[in-house]
């Protein structure tokens, strides 16, 4: 790559937001100055060969990830992350979530390209109108559509992964951000966070995001009943009626009833949390006995320990078994795909590099 | 009526509490439902009663329709004695208290010493040596508005104040119970998951590859 008009600038801000990093943390990185940072991000001064090779390698990327390529798929831009907890996130955070999504999506671009990933098949399916029953009925239909025994499911990741969505756990870098999907083209990205412990939760929440692939095709990460939509949906997904209505709780569970809920909810692979809203929201628990409930989940310590009891979170496994079927190592992947080593070396579990903070003599960059 | 639910049946199970005990416990709730539901009939601001009243009318239509439901049942004894009611059955003791303020919150606190006494007993029982295979003393705490009956427990309380472990016998806001029969499903874990197709290098990947590599 040469210094002239193959820059992007906005790749430099992607792998920035990538590596948690400010402008001046940046700057003090790769020893230059902020002002000149913020330049060069903007577009507005290119960057000469020599400053690329500091900044590719305070970053951890190789230089040809700043080249501007039209080939390169780009989210499309009204099709917002869906982030949960959107008021309460830092922009640092949801900033650092856009951009891994995107290096997820760069890897699953080129992915696609040299060996065979499942077809996306995730049925879009409008809500006619915003009851439960409507939403009962597509969180069934998807069900149906993938052939998916009644009762419990065994592994909510993998069965979103066979569907051709791809799904990855990264660190997030916070522990505010809830998980969240976006559309690249037709393939489906859901990322959940490995900040999360929680089975139960993280189980609900590819649940969540998958509610929102089927049903928003214009998302608002600010809209209430989108959300209260997604929840229904993977409320509805997970304890299907009426398979779930024998496990549905009546009545407010007491110290020696709550190990009855527990079990239920571990037959389920949900937390006792959404076990008692489900029961709450077919209405077999009315809402004073739904209250009395909560307060005996926090006052008896069920609280803390209700997801993680079930054990680690389950684990995606599409995108490494697609790095495998390729048969390369993680550096030339990393290099062919244009992305951090950073991201293949967290998908495939493998000690992540650190990008030298120290700047390297402007001579000896040009190899690089 | 009175039907607790099959939570309710399994906790009492778990803590060795037996058939005839669990009986004796439904039907002592439902002597108290009947009460409470009469007391509410019969008593009110409009016939000039106050709280106090009420609750001294549901104590003693309570235990008067307990000792009425057990006089024939000779398994079951009943005792009034001390100015409480204290019902034997299977050698354990169940004893009726009201609970002003809801039964998630009892309290056998206060002068009478015949509280203090089934307190005191519950708290020897709880430090005894191991666990208890089957209660020898238990209470039923009840609370009523003026509707009638709003929850009944039996358990076990600590320093008789704390339940250490309760179930519920009757629960107004969760009357309406639905079928609890818990089939013997296989649970999320021992099911089949969704499997991958198998992932493959494409037969063109080379070829792709180069293209890449030179830009095109």
């Amino acid at each position: 790559m040469t210094a002239g008009g193959a820059f992007d600038p906005r790749r430099l801000t992607i792998a920035r937001w990538a590596a948690s990093l400010t402008k001046r943390d940046l700057a003090e990185r790769s020893g230059l100055s902020p002002a000149s940072i913020t330049q060069y991000e903007a577009g507005r001064t290119l960057p000469p060969a020599a400053t690329l090779a500091k900044l590719a390698l305070a970053l951890g990327v190789p230089v040809a990830y700043f080249e501007r390529r039209n080939d390169r798929r780009r989210p499309d831009l009204t099709a917002r992350s869906y982030f949960r907890s959107l008021r309460s996130t830092p922009q640092r955070e949801r900033d650092r979530a856009d951009a891994l999504a995107e290096h997820v999506f760069d890897l699953v671009d080129h992915l696609d390209r040299l060996v065979t990933l499942p077809r996306p098949n995730i049925p879009q399916i409008a809500p006619r109108s915003t009851t439960r029953e409507e939403i009962e009925r597509i969180a069934s239909e998807v069900r149906q559509a993938w052939d998916v025994p009644d009762g419990p499911i065994a592994n909510v990741v993998r069965l979103l992964e066979a569907n051709g969505a791809v799904v990855a756990r990264l660190h997030s870098g916070g522990s505010r951000l809830d998980a969240f999907s976006r559309w690249f083209g037709d393939r489906p990205l859901i990322l959940l966070w490995a900040e999360k412990a929680d089975k139960a939760r993280s189980r609900f929440d590819a649940a969540h995001e998958l509610g929102h692939l089927v049903m928003h095709t214009d998302p608002d990460p600010l809209d209430r009943e989108q959300e209260r939509q997604a929840n229904m949906f993977a409320s509805a997904f997970l304890m299907p009626m009426p398979q779930i209505k024998p496990y549905l709780v009546a009545r407010a569970p007491t110290l020696s009833t709550w190990p009855e809920v527990m079990q239920r909810r571990q037959h389920w692979g949900v937390s006792a949390k959404a076990l008692l809203y489900r029961s709450r929201e077919i209405g077999t628990l009315n809402e004073p006995g739904h209250r009395r409930a909560m307060i005996g989940y926090n006052k008896y310590g069920y609280a803390k320990r209700d997801g993680t009891e079930l054990g680690p979170p389950e684990s995606p496994l599409l995108l490494t078994r697609a790095i495998e079927a390729l048969g390369e190592d993680s550096q030339k992947i990393a290099g062919d795909a244009l992305v951090p080593l950073a991201l293949i070396a967290e998908l495939l579990s493998q000690p992540v590099p650190v990008p030298s903070p120290v700047p390297v003599p402007a001579r000896s960059l040009h190899s690089v | 009526m009175i039907d607790p639910s099959d939570f309710t049946l399994k906790a009492l199970a778990r803590n060795g509490v037996s058939p005839k005990v669990i009986d004796v416990a439904i039907r002592m709730t439902a002597c108290l439902y009947a009460a409470a539901d009469d007391v509410a009939d019969t008593t009110g601001e409009d016939l000039f009663d106050d709280s106090n009243s009420r609750g001294f009318s549901l104590y003693r239509r309570g235990r008067n329709r307990i000792v009425k439901e057990f006089e024939d049942d000779a398994g079951v004894r009943v005792s009034t004695a001390s100015n409480a009611l204290h019902v034997y059955v299977d050698d354990c003791v169940i004893s009726f208290y009201s609970a002003r303020d809801g039964v998630d919150r009892p309290s056998l606190s206060g002068t009478s010493r015949t509280k203090r006494g089934v307190a005191t007993e519950m708290q020897m029982q709880m430090e005894g040596m191991g666990p208890v295979e089957a209660p020898r003393r238990l209470v039923l705490m009840h609370h009523a508005d003026e509707e009638g009956l709003v929850g009944a427990n039996i358990g076990t309380l600590r320093e008789g104040r704390e339940w250490i472990w309760t179930a519920t016998v009757y629960d107004r806001f969760g009357a309406e119970d639905v079928e609890q029969d818990v089939t013997e499903e296989p649970g999320y874990e021992e099911r089949d998951e969704a499997e991958l197709p198998p992932i493959e290098r494409r037969d063109d990947a080379d070829e792709a590859q180069s293209d890449d590599a030179s830009g095109s």
